[in-house]
């Protein structure tokens, strides 16, 4: 079996997933998730020199929250990716794409020790973020090839999320044909960022129409604003408590009590936190013994739940529809657990609408697998178009071409004449439209690149011929070319954020 | 060296009285079978005992009179100078068939040597029936000349006699050996082929009716039509027999076949079946791998999933509890919340370990 499986590479966790025949029924698929002690696997690799351990362990070593550089610690490599310097880690300059092709080995190698007869695991429907420029795209490529696994096509974490959500459901085939037209809010917020992605079923695309994140708000931020309390009400306990004297060890025991208390207070009401010897000093103080209340934590961080939750007005209000329009909100991450985010969200949308589901931690792997099994493409959500002399916008590459799989390429030719070659120059502006489906002359448009292209400046109007070729590599990285055939001039830009989708047409033929 | 038998001078004197033998081509035509009969027995006179008065009687010689090596040589010279002659010593074998070995022998000697005194030899020796035939077919394709002449034809014939007697002939090469002699040569045969005739010309009846009968003749082909009427009606049998016995076996064909056929359609079936059982094996074998990864993947990842509750939560839950009950005071509420949520945590962990069904 060498099927295609989902990797979801995440900024805090990372998961392999595979669609597979139930045991309990071979006719019926579902999705194995590859956890580590029933958990995913954290985005962390440490290099404590020689052979570098990625995963619990490493992320066991961390004493501080948040995401990047950590001594010789990286937490969440996949954001340095694109980058062309190099990041210093306990003093030696590594490349990005080499410790992020360590957590990919490290996947890799945790799947194939479970036996899956015949799948080698060399084949990936990979996420990524929408917010993932071209070059991070590439440079993420390089890395998964570098750990063996051959990335077969991108994915939008929040499609991949809706896509799983909606897949795993019994009646998910009417359920898509009920949401044409329709939009999806998915409310991702994770240990390490919020993202929320509107989303839409425009033509059996189903594409993000708008996207916003915040990294100020992950859950980390919680962990840090947690953490401050306890130490607050540890100081009031213990006005003479020196926390400049805290125990090594106290760090990693600390984040840990911080992540039980948030489950315990998602539960109850308050909870008793007990740490023996967190400070290196005589007297009670060296122990951690306090009471917290739901109300503390909550006040705690409020001010990062209204920030959170106001990004879905802000969200909406950027792309000019009403709340009302949205279908449901599929709320998805580990923040989402927490009852006053729950009950916030249930305040906007209603119990209705509001979709918390119970794989949240995995449910972007879940969806690239299905979407690796249903083989599911990516089509260009918008028109590549260029703006025209009379000032109307000309379709380059049409809404709906399907894009490259891995080792592949395609490529589209215009030819057109200079109309106003006086100043020597031609200028290109291409772009796309603002909404799915609304490409006539009016609709609002967002650039995607500007050439500016030398002509023969004594040549006359419509004489001088050109040609732009736009080619999209697998990369989904498109690279447009204008040539002046007189001047024999070439001017290049290369298009880093096109806007795709998932193409669910082949969702008639999914098992 | 060849020479010309019928001028071939001979330097030995002619023997004084001449040898019945030499009397026989020479002398008064006498019957070939009388002739062999005298030299197998002698006329005695006896007394009758009844009547006392002397009568002829025939007996057997005590050894058959033989022709000496001068008598042969002499016999040869005699046969040469005359065409009939050699007809006299034909009839001589031909009537030899029915005479004792010793004249029977006698005779051939004579035939082989006056063959080879007019011209056809006949080497190497022992004489094998190959050699034989391709002796007188080389001879008589040097004869140009068709019809043969009669001389030519009365030495065919003496050949033919001697061959079939000395078991160097079979039927067929007889036929063919006058066929041969009887055929036009293929010039003349071009220059007047008459349109072939539907129907032989020629029966049996007509060689009888062109032959010069005799008793003795009549009788051989009496004897020979009763024996060939007897093969035919025997053959006859035979061929009705064999038909039968093909009847039945096409018959038999035609059921073997039709069996084979339903053999072949059931072995057709039966192949098919095998493909479809080996087709259904390999899906059933895809299918077992399928649901042993399957319940593999689901006991890995319940044993990942109560490690990490066990080493997670539980432990860290329940050495904080073990924290507090060994701190002083010791922090009871503590142990108390702890001990709740690893129960709680416990009887939520344990659903998974219960059977689905």
């Amino acid at each position: 079996m060498a099927a295609t499986f989902g990797l979801d590479f995440g900024t805090t966790n990372s998961l392999i997933s595979v669609i597979r025949p139930n045991p309990d029924n071979l006719q019926v698929y579902s999705c194995d998730i590859l956890t580590q002690a029933g958990r995913p696997h954290p985005s962390v690799v440490w290099y404590p020199g020689g052979e570098p351990v990625v995963g619990q362990r490493a992320k066991d070593q961390l004493h501080e929250f948040g995401l990047g550089v950590f001594g010789d610690i990286v937490r969440s490599p996949k954001m340095f990716l694109g980058s062309p310097t190099d990041i210093s880690v306990g003093g030696v300059s590594r490349n990005a794409i080499d410790v992020s092709a360590d957590v990919f080995h490290y996947l890799r190698q945790d799947a194939l020790k479970r036996g899956y007869q015949g799948n080698p695991f060399t084949t990936a429907v990979v996420t990524i973020p929408v917010s993932m420029r071209g070059a991070a795209r590439a440079d993420l490529r390089q890395a998964a090839l570098k750990a063996g696994i051959r990335i077969h096509q991108f994915v939008h974490e929040p499609l991949a999320a809706l896509y799983g959500h909606l897949r795993s459901r019994a009646n998910f085939r009417k359920e898509l044909a009920g949401l044409d037209r329709r939009m999806v809010l998915v409310f991702d917020w994770g240990g390490g960022t919020l993202d929320l992605t509107l989303c839409q079923f425009q033509d059996s695309i189903l594409t993000q129409v708008f996207n916003a994140g915040d990294r100020d708000v992950g859950g980390d931020h919680f962990d840090t604003r947690l953490l401050q309390l306890i130490r607050q009400k540890h100081e009031s306990q213990h006005p003479g408590a020196n926390w400049g004297r805290l125990q090594s060890s106290a760090h990693a025991r600390l984040i840990q009590a911080c992540e039980d208390a948030k489950i315990a207070l998602s539960s109850r009401q308050s909870t008793r936190m007990y740490l023996r010897d967190i400070l290196a000093v005589p007297g009670e103080e060296k122990d951690l013994d306090l009471e917290l209340s739901k109300p503390e934590l909550e006040g705690a961080v409020q001010d990062l739940i209204s920030q959170g939750l106001g990004k879905i007005e802000m969200v909406l209000d950027a792309a000019g529809i009403p709340r009302s329009a949205i279908d449901f909100c599929l709320a998805t991450g580990g923040m989402v657990s927490m009852p006053a985010i729950r009950e916030g969200l249930v305040d906007l949308f209603g119990v209705n609408r509001l979709r918390l589901v119970d794989n949240a931690a995995t449910v972007i792997a879940e969806g690239a697998a299905w979407i690796a099994h249903d083989n599911i493409g990516l089509q260009l959500a918008k028109p590549i178009e260029m703006l025209h002399a009379n000032n109307s916008y000309i379709e380059i590459i049409p809404t709906g071409t399907a894009l490259p799989f891995v080792g592949k390429a395609i490529q589209h030719r215009m030819d057109m004449y200079c109309v106003n070659p006086s100043d020597g120059f031609a200028k290109f502006l291409l772009a796309r439209p603002q909404w799915p489906g609304r490409d006539s002359h009016g609709d609002r448009r967002i650039p995607y690149a500007h050439l500016t292209l030398p002509v023969d400046s004594h040549a006359r109007p419509l004489q001088e011929r050109l040609q732009v070729d736009v080619t999209i590599n697998d990369d989904l990285i498109a690279e447009v070319r204008a040539r002046s055939l007189m001047r024999q001039q070439t001017r290049r830009s290369v298009i880093h954020d096109l806007e795709f989708g998932l193409s669910i047409h082949a969702l008639a033929h999914a098992t | 060296m060849e020479t010309d038998p019928l001028n071939t001078a001979t330097s030995q004197p002619p023997p004084t009285t001449d040898s019945p033998w030499i009397t026989y081509l020479t002398g008064k035509p006498v019957s070939a079978e009388s002739f062999l009969s005298d030299m197998a027995f002698e006329t005695i006179t006896v007394q009758d005992p009844k009547t006392g008065k002397p009568k002829k009687e025939k007996k057997r010689r005590r050894a058959p009179i033989i022709p000496d090596q001068t008598i042969r040589t002499r016999f040869n010279e005699v046969l040469a100078t005359k065409r009939d002659r050699v007809e006299r010593l034909t009839q001589l074998v031909q009537a030899s068939a029915t005479s004792s070995e010793s004249i029977r022998h006698t005779v051939l000697e004579l035939a082989d040597s006056a063959i080879a005194h007019l011209g056809i030899h006949f080497a190497p020796e022992p004489l094998d029936a190959t050699t034989f035939r391709q002796t007188v077919e080389s001879w008589l394709s040097a004869i140009s000349e068709r019809p043969l002449k009669a001389d030519t034809v009365s030495l065919l014939l003496l050949l033919i006699h001697v061959g079939w007697r000395r078991s160097l002939l079979d039927q067929a090469t007889a036929f063919s050996l006058i066929t041969s002699a009887t055929t036009p040569t293929k010039k003349n045969a071009s220059q007047t082929q008459p349109a072939q005739p539907t129907r032989p010309t020629t029966t049996l009846l007509d060689v009888l009716l062109t032959t010069k009968l005799t008793r003795q003749t009549l009788a051989t082909f009496g004897s020979y039509f009763r024996e060939t009427s007897a093969a035919a009606q025997a053959q006859q049998k035979k061929i009705q027999s064999q038909s039968d016995k093909i009847v039945r076996l096409m018959a038999d064909r035609a059921s073997l076949e039709s069996t084979v056929a339903e053999l072949q359609a059931a072995r057709n079936s039966l192949v098919e079946q095998q493909r479809l059982a080996e087709s259904r094996i390999a899906e059933l074998e895809v299918e077992v791998i399928a649901v042993r990864d399957g319940y593999k993947h689901r006991i890995y990842e319940m044993r990942e999933r109560t490690r990490g509750v066990l080493q997670g939560q539980i432990t860290r839950w329940l050495q904080t509890a073990l924290d507090a009950a060994q701190s002083t005071p010791a922090r009871i509420a503590v142990i108390q919340e702890r001990l709740e949520d690893s129960l709680k945590l416990i009887e939520k962990e344990i659903s998974w370990l219960r059977p689905s069904d």
